[in-house]
């Protein structure tokens, strides 16, 4: 029986082999999809991956800072009311431009003061760093020299030790 | 976690190994069924598992590393990895560059030429020409080269995955991945989480697998380190050693570690007389970095830095066994995870060997060297001095902590590295072939 159940499962592998063959889509293989989106989270970013993040994002920012009403354009499906309603239509949009210009002008301005604060802000962090990095460098000379003024304490009473005890054998 | 198989085939496999077949029962319906609900590839990999559970064949297991091609730690742990499971497998070594089953004998000291191998060639870097398959290369504007890969992974009982290469899918019925370390966030073909076990080769790897990839891997294996001294002690001579790869990046640190000595020689030249220092490493024939180490200490009036490019196995062991210290600052200065050691591979050689080191605080170091008691690990140049000049002054010193060295290194000896393998590799067989 297991012979039979062998021969058979053998059979069966050699047929699978051949249509897998036959499959060039691996989603097909296995009837899902694979692939998926991956949003980073910023919290993840490491410090190399932090000033290529920024640039990609004030890039970004850059480009729609300027916000600007898009024009659309006025159409209606009735046939003889269509053409009063589109100009009425049309007088409202021009009054109500007036306002949209007000507040996207307002904005655009907020948007620029943010966009250069954000600049501002990562100016500062980009010379604190530089500071945090020298400090870094300074203290690590510091911490050098202490340990060699410490070796050299350490020699100087070790000889003053030995010094000390020859005199007293004198 | 990919979970490796549906009710509907475990049943069916379980139906086969009890011999029990109802009226009306056809294998091939039953498989036609799964092929037309979880694809053609979930039914094949019923009729591999069943093979195994029926007694028919002995199971396959395959290992992946698009690097085997080159010298690495991490190629080491993948073939040793595969020299541990030679009773409980056959085994098909893949890689996608040409490779010589002698090369591991000669690089590694492994006898694996009982092993399969399979090259998968894979276009969009052979057009290249490069030697070293770099997956950041691939973007989703391209269709995924190494599908090839995970296309042949099917054919297996298992397949593990030993590359730093998050890119194949697996589609073998178990598949695991040694993560050495998650060198990037999951984007484009990423796969990590779609293997049905993850293993770690040190618990700083596993922290960045779950800060980056946002799970848990499951199994920890420290590398394995064979670089016993014999058992004979000899003695010391009044040498600094430093083993690493000349990165050109320079991110293991080699030229702090120059001017540290430079600094002691010329400032404490009495106490450091007759000490040397040596660097040795791999490296490219092409190397900026080494060029620039070399240029630091040429010229210098006592000639007690060395710089040990390439050097054979041979000339390394006694380099190892006349140290009396040893230096590993990778990680010293980093702005990235993985710019840390993940391990530190030669600092456990050097401990093998009595060596006491004085290594950076920081990644998998922090699990090799206990502070004190068998080496110390220090955050700045000041502090490699403080304990270097410590050491230097104290002989007795060397020894002890030496000794201590020696005994720690027993803990990621190969011995031990084999027997974890073989155990978690063992569990996993046991649930495949009865289930």
């Amino acid at each position: 029986m297991d012979e039979t159940i062998g021969q058979e499962v053998k059979r069966l592998k050699k047929d699978l082999l051949r249509r897998k063959e036959e499959v060039d889509d691996l989603r097909k293989l296995v009837n899902k999809e694979i692939d998926r989106e991956f949003e980073p989270d910023v919290w993840d970013l490491t410090e190399r991956e932090i000033e290529p993040f920024i640039e990609k994002t004030l890039a970004a920012v850059k480009e729609n800072l300027v916000l600007k009403p898009e024009p659309q354009s006025l159409t209606s499906h009735r046939r003889i009311w269509g053409r009063p309603v589109l100009y009425f239509k049309r007088i409202f949009m021009n009054w109500a431009d007036l306002y949209t210009k007000m507040i996207l002008d307002k904005q655009n301005r907020t948007n620029r003061h943010f966009f250069d604060l954000l600049k501002v802000l990562v100016l500062r962090s980009r010379w604190s760093r530089e500071k945090v990095k020298e400090l870094e460098e300074r203290l690590g000379k510091c911490e050098e020299s202490l340990v060699v003024l410490i070796n050299k304490a350490q020699d100087l009473q070790a000889r003053l030790e030995q010094g000390k005890g020859s005199a007293d054998t004198k | 976690m990919n979970s490796h198989d549906s009710d509907h085939s475990l049943k069916l496999i379980r139906d086969l190994k009890a011999g029990s077949r109802p009226v009306g029962f056809n294998l091939s319906t039953e498989i036609e069924k799964i092929s037309s609900q979880e694809g053609l590839q979930a039914a094949f990999n019923v009729l591999l598992r069943a093979e195994v559970v029926l007694g028919l064949r002995r199971p396959t297991l395959a290992v992946y590393d698009h690097a085997f091609h080159l010298i690495g730690g991490a190629q080491k742990y993948g073939l040793t990895l595969t020299s541990a499971l030679r009773d409980l497998f056959d085994i098909t070594i893949i890689s996608n560059k040409d490779i010589r089953l002698e090369d591991f004998g000669k690089w590694y000291g492994l006898d694996l030429s009982w092993c399969a191998v399979k090259i998968i060639k894979i276009p969009f870097f052979e057009d290249r020409g490069t030697s070293y398959l770099d997956p950041a290369f691939v973007s989703t504007k391209v269709e995924n080269p190494f599908h090839l890969v995970s296309r042949e992974s099917g054919n297996y009982d298992i397949f593990v995955n030993n590359s730093m290469n998050e890119m194949v899918f697996p589609l073998s019925n178990i598949s695991v991945l040694v993560c050495h370390f998650p060198e990037r966030l999951p984007k484009s073909y990423f796969y990590a989480d779609r293997y049905t076990y993850v293993v770690h080769n040190s618990r700083y790897t596993a922290e960045w697998i779950e800060r980056m990839w946002k799970f848990a891997p499951h199994q920890h294996i420290y590398p394995p380190v064979d670089l016993e001294d014999g058992g004979t002690v000899q003695p010391k001579k009044k040498l600094i050693l430093s083993v690493a790869r000349f990165e050109p990046e320079g991110t293991k640190r080699q030229r702090e570690m120059v001017e540290a000595f430079l600094k002691l020689d010329r400032l404490h030249p009495e106490i450091i007389s007759g000490w040397r220092f040596i660097l040795v490493g791999g490296s490219e024939p092409k190397n900026r970095y080494l060029d620039e180490l070399n240029s630091l200490i040429a010229g210098l009036p006592r000639q007690n830095i060395e710089l040990r490019v390439n050097i054979p196995a041979s000339e390394l062991r006694i380099l190892y066994r006349e140290a009396s210290i040893f230096w590993h600052l990778c990680g010293i200065v980093h702005d990235h995870p993985s710019e840390v050691e993940h391990f530190g591979m030669t600092t456990v050689e050097a401990m093998q060997n009595r060596a006491v080191p004085i290594v950076y605080d920081g990644g998998g170091l922090r699990e090799i060297v206990d502070h004190g008691v068998d080496g110390f690990r220090v955050r700045t140049g000041g502090e490699l001095l403080e304990y270097s000049m410590k050491l230097i002054r104290q002989p007795e010193l060397i020894e002890g902590l030496g000794a201590a060295a020696h005994g720690k290194a027993q803990e990621f000896s190969r011995a031990r590295f084999e027997e974890h393998v073989r155990a978690f590799f063992g569990r996993i067989l046991k649930d495949y072939s009865q289930p």
